[in-house]
């Protein structure tokens, strides 16, 4: 009996398979947040682009995670969109923030990771909101070690779905799934408590630690029989 | 003119729009208060199964095994009573409660173009509200609820629906027995005399003296009476007869006593047996809310908030507390009159919900606020789907409570830590300067509570300190800053404030309150 050949399989592209017919939403329309921060700004080539999970790490003490979350939210009101604040320990202080900062913003006060995780996975579904920051900062290394990696990876998956900026602040590279990963290099000194938040928001520094290029690329790849 | 919505089987009705799966089934409704209970009303199966009113419980049991028995329900009955009112309240103001289960509606200065149409809505509106119900439309109110008894679903009788909107009462109610009524009018309209042609004696309801004599002298249906000329009846019935007769002949048109739309929006019921699952209770949280929604639209009013209270079986919990209920309070983001909308907010919360014991009752009220219709801005941000949102947020309000949702208000007073949780609106006006230059120093990460610390000084200013989070030698410091108010009551501050950067970084708040220090956050 006469063996059939293996059948060849060759990596096409959707685009090729559907032809040239369709409009397709590219990753190049994924709407792109400046900040007004070089150093971030260079770091992720114009901005934070809509759809992705981007991991903001602080693993020092006044490196300035609280200070970019405030300018992620004025961007966000400059842009007319709401945005959540899920709070993982309860450590927001709306006094130190500008109160046109705080008309758009929904505060979700959690005590606890899992409270957390849970409030940033309902929000991730709702459309109304433009910005989701997932504040982690002080919620314990070890506890943030022992959430399952399937939970990031949901949150991955709804933040793809949407067209909000998703960020989450850690103290330590945590999360697997998360496209971007910066981490805060700097520190504030008490020199600056008397400067304009602006420019102190302008003087924080960044690391590019992880930029998933391809994971925020265009379309899907498709594997068809020869 | 004038129309009559009627429902059969009323208290039966009433009590089963409460309960799911009984529509078809055979119910008997008893009379709990009786000593010794007996049908009061029965359905349509029942009956087909040779039950009636007025037979004892264990005669209508022999008869039917399968028999479904319900007691009579005052709540239930007020409640599909005002379910009713508010139906009809749709079609005009003038709406009387002439019995429970019957209102009767003046049409006066209501567009008759397309009346029977709304009737039918109203006919459908009603069954939507788990009510079987149908309408008559005549010349008095008698003779509208005699024509409300005949229909299916709406009947017009003796009224021309074609004159648009509808005049003075006396040009409707002076049209004479078979010359204005006769012959079918737009609408599909029967003339008065065929109808009452058609009509038995006895569903007109003369008294037992009168039908006996009637019944003597061959008369058997309502149009045959109404053919006698009146002072002949008048001089051998009496004032009895001529009465009946006028009332037939559409003569005597009795004023309505017309009732206000209630003005609170609260539905109410306890329950014959004990509920422990979710689903019965959705099921009458529904037919509520279908009826204060109804009641809030005809008033043109939105639902700001809601207050559920469960009312649970007396059982005594280990540490001897009683608890006779659960209250849940919701606040709408988006304050609005769609059943569906407050229903899943409720649902969502109430799957969330643990109560100590079985549920033995619900009541459920509505606080309405007038609708606000503003024209957008430009520059507004506004809630692309405010019922989603509603529901995030009830969802939110479930994982880590309904106090610790919202949008951060700084108080006033300046207390520390001073913040208060309000509803986000569904639209924010534009911020005149976003990040302007008025905004200056760094942004504060809050222990909550503050940390206790050791703090070592010199010279009165802060050397070291220690807390559980963070310590060591201060390199620099600026303060101290004294921070006072409401220091003359209970409540009040009285402190000392310094920010201090300890020589291996980082920015702290350490405060002195009451000889006590403490860290109260961290300049991140």
């Amino acid at each position: 009996m006469a063996l059939t050949p293996a059948v060849k399989l060759e990596p096409v592209s959707l685009r090729e398979i559907v032809g040239e017919g369709v409009r397709w939403a590219s990753g190049t329309d994924r709407d792109t947040l400046g900040t007004g921060i070089d150093c971030f700004d260079r770091a992720l080539e114009g901005g934070l682009p809509t759809g992705v999970l981007c991991e903001l790490v602080a693993p020092s003490p006044s490196s300035g995670s609280q200070t970019m979350l405030l300018r992620l939210l004025e961007m966000a009101r400059r842009r007319r969109c709401f945005a959540a604040l899920v709070d993982g320990s309860d450590s927001f202080d709306p006094q130190t923030s500008p109160p046109e900062l705080l008309e758009h913003l929904l505060w979700v006060r959690c005590r606890s990771l899992n409270q957390a995780l849970q409030a940033a996975d309902t929000l991730l579904r709702d459309e109304n909101l433009g910005m989701i920051l997932i504040d982690l900062r002080e919620c314990g290394e070890w506890s943030l070690r022992r959430a399952r990696s399937s939970v990031w990876y949901r949150l991955q998956r709804l933040g793809g779905k949407r067209s909000a900026w998703v960020v989450i602040c850690t103290p330590r590279s945590i999360v697997p799934s998360s496209q971007i990963r910066l981490a805060l290099t700097g520190r504030l000194s008490l020199e600056q408590s008397d400067d304009p938040s602006r420019e102190i928001a302008e003087s924080l520094t960044f690391d590019a630690l992880r930029l998933r290029k391809q994971e925020m690329g265009d379309f899907p790849q498709m594997i068809q029989a020869g | 003119m004038y129309a009559v919505v009627d429902i059969p089987r009323f208290a039966l009705q009433a009590v089963s729009r409460m309960e799911e799966g009984l529509v078809g089934k055979p119910i008997v409704l008893v009379d709990a208060s009786l000593a010794k209970p007996s049908v009061i009303d029965c359905s349509v199966a029942a009956e087909r199964l040779g039950v009636f009113s007025g037979l004892s419980l264990p005669q209508a049991v022999a008869r039917c095994p399968e028999i479904i028995v319900r007691y009579r329900s005052e709540k239930a009955e007020a409640s599909a009573g005002r379910a009713l009112f508010d139906c009809a309240y749709s079609l005009s103001p003038q709406v009387e409660e002439t019995y429970l289960g019957v209102c009767s509606i003046g049409l006066d200065g209501v567009n008759r173009s397309g009346l029977d149409e709304r009737c039918e809505e109203i006919v459908f509106a009603l069954q939507g509200l788990g009510l079987k119900g149908r309408m008559g439309i005549s010349t008095t109110p008698d003779l509208a609820l005699l024509v409300a008894r005949e229909s299916k679903r709406v009947m017009v009788v003796g009224g021309d629906l074609s004159q648009g909107r509808g005049g003075c009462p006396q040009r409707s109610s002076k049209m004479e027995f078979g010359t204005a009524a006769c012959g079918q009018s737009h609408g599909g309209s029967r003339s008065l005399k065929a109808f009452l042609d058609s009509l038995s004696l006895v569903a007109a309801e003369p008294s037992e003296n009168l039908h006996s004599i009637l019944a003597q002298w061959g008369i058997h249906s309502a149009g045959a009476f109404v053919g006698l000329p009146r002072e002949e009846v008048g001089k051998r019935l009496g004032k009895e007869g001529l009465d009946f007769w006028d009332r037939l002949s559409g003569r005597d048109e009795r004023p309505l006593r017309v009732s206000a739309l209630p003005e609170y929006y609260r539905e109410s019921l306890d329950f014959e047996y004990e509920i422990n699952v979710l689903e019965p209770l959705f099921f009458i949280i529904r037919r509520f809310l279908d009826s204060l929604c109804l009641r809030l639209r005809r008033a043109a009013l939105v639902a700001e908030s809601l207050d559920l209270e469960l009312r649970l079986a007396d059982i005594q919990l280990d540490d001897g507390e009683r608890v006779e209920s659960a209250r849940l309070s919701l606040k709408i983001p988006d304050p609005n009159c769609d059943a569906d909308a407050l229903f899943s907010l409720l649902s969502i919360r109430l799957e969330n919900l643990d109560t100590d014991s079985a549920i033995v009752g619900i009541g459920l009220e509505i606080y309405p606020v007038e609708r606000s219709e503003n024209q957008l801005g430009l520059f507004e941000t506004s809630l692309k789907d405010p019922h989603r949102f509603s529901q995030t947020l009830a969802q939110l309000a479930g994982i880590v409570g309904p106090d610790n949702v919202g949008r951060p208000v700084v108080e006033a007073d300046g207390r520390p830590d001073g913040v208060k949780l309000e509803r986000l609106p569904s639209t924010v006006p534009p911020a005149n300067s976003v990040g302007g230059t008025d905004s200056r120093g760094m942004a504060l990460r809050r222990f909550r509570p503050p940390l206790d610390a050791d703090v070592r000084t010199r010279d009165r200013r802060p050397v070291w300190f220690r807390c559980s989070r963070a310590g060591g030698a201060i390199g620099a410091f600026k303060g101290p800053w004294a921070h006072s108010g409401h220091w003359w009551e209970a409540g009040g501050w009285n402190r000392l404030e310094w920010d201090v950067e300890l020589r291996t970084g980082g920015v702290f708040r350490l405060v002195k309150e009451r000889s006590q220090w403490m860290v109260e956050g961290m300049y991140d």
